[in-house]
């Protein structure tokens, strides 16, 4: 029988896959700045997201948390790219915040809002059975670059840039 | 001996048989078997759409495509196919996600087409609805692109066309060298489709001579970054399609 602890991070890892973009964890229950990061994930183009848990009332604190050890892991990516190339993590894009809890207050929700999606991401996380969760998106993810309406026999189309 | 799911579906209820599959998308690059950098590319490529979640299959019909690393435990299936003409290649195709067993079914077939076997025949709608070329920026090559796009579009009128330049030093060249290529592209019976451009080509080699795929054996590279681009916009567009 696995720890209620344990088998609660599986059934998030299991939630995190099902988003939209996926999110693949590639470490869980790192040390970061001071207290430790749930999970650190990433998404089919590399993209680093990190993963907090706030219990009901603690969400607000957690954001800031969130924030904070976005701050901390941000400069390190690079340093994961060279341990662990095979991961492809887009580490020039830093890290963004996805923030989990069952409620959100409406300070978090503002605060969230005014950060931007590029930033901060708030879901709330709903039991589904007793071993199963399911991650409802309070904010849409980040737009893409650029729209990109491929014109026939025109346009030339890249987002690389020289 | 290990028995699959399939093997043992007649025990339950009919209801639980899985629904036939759709057939699977496919995207046909138009090169000579003698083009390794052809190879090179559609096996990188398929690696970096499978790390993207697709499940991709790739039917290979040229004996050089036998010596490629094996990639099955990339997620990748791949299929050979001991045929010499178009309408074999195109039944292979179709009769793909009968033949790989392995679950999940593919989505997204890939596979290598000799210029010479482009033709009307049988199997061009499944094998030539959407195509790719390599174009470089030469006019020699550029030339060669739109010959092969002719007849593309012989085969099948409204079909599309897809370019992913290579040999190009910058974006800058790259978009250059497609302007080019969109001028000279001159019939009207095609669609032809930008899909971004690799940079220093010789890494691709490199990866397949380690046996990785680019986007693991040089990940931060621009060669890895450039495959990326084009995985992505592929992706977009096929997932664009289905919906």
């Amino acid at each position: 029988m696995l720890p209620e602890r344990k088998r609660e991070r599986l059934a998030l890892r299991a939630a995190l896959l099902r988003l939209t973009p996926p999110l693949e964890a590639v470490a869980e229950d790192v040390l970061g700045i001071v207290s430790r990061i749930d999970l650190v994930t990433r998404d089919p183009d590399g993209e680093v997201t990190l993963v907090l848990t706030a219990a009901q009332g603690a969400d607000l604190a957690r954001l800031a948390e969130g924030l904070a050890q976005c701050a901390w892991l941000t400069p390190r990516l690079a340093d994961w790219n060279q341990l662990a190339p095979h991961l492809g993590l887009a580490s020039e894009r830093g890290a963004r915040l996805l923030l989990v809890a069952p409620r959100f207050d409406e300070r978090t929700r503002a605060a969230a809002e005014s950060l931007g999606s590029e930033r901060v991401r708030l879901a709330e996380l709903v039991p589904r059975g007793e071993l199963d969760v399911e991650l409802r998106p309070l904010t849409e993810p980040p737009p893409a670059p650029t729209e990109r309406v491929p014109r026939p026999a025109t346009g030339f189309r890249t987002n690389l840039r020289d | 001996m290990a028995r699959e799911l399939a093997d043992v579906l007649h025990y339950f209820l009919e209801d639980a048989r899985p629904a036939p599959c759709a057939p699977p998308r496919c995207l046909a690059l138009v090169a000579e078997p003698d083009e390794l950098l052809g190879a090179a590319f559609l096996w990188n490529l398929a690696h970096e759409l499978a790390r993207r979640g697709n499940s991709v299959a790739w039917v290979s019909a040229l004996s050089d495509e036998e010596l490629l690393p094996d990639d099955a435990c990339a997620g990748i299936q791949r299929l050979l196919a001991p045929v010499a003409e178009l309408a074999g290649l195109a039944a292979a195709v179709r009769e793909a996600g009968a033949k790989l067993r392995a679950r999940p079914a593919p989505e997204l077939v890939l596979t290598r087409v000799p210029p010479s076997w482009l033709g009307p025949e049988a199997g061009a709608q499944d094998l030539l609805a959407w195509t790719l070329l390599l174009a470089g920026p030469e006019l020699e090559r550029r030339d060669e692109a739109r010959v092969r796009s002719q007849r593309i579009a012989d085969a099948l009128p409204g079909a599309r066309i897809g370019v992913t330049l290579t040999g190009v030093r910058s974006v800058r060249e790259a978009e250059a060298a497609f302007g080019a290529l969109a001028r000279d592209f001159s019939t009207p019976r095609a669609e032809l489709w930008s899909y971004g451009l690799l940079l220093d080509d010789h890494l691709l080699y490199d990866a397949l001579l380690a046996r990785r795929p680019l986007t693991h054996h040089r990940p931060e590279s621009r060669a890895a970054l450039a495959l990326r681009d084009v995985a992505r916009l592929l992706e977009e567009d096929w997932r664009r399609d289905a919906a």
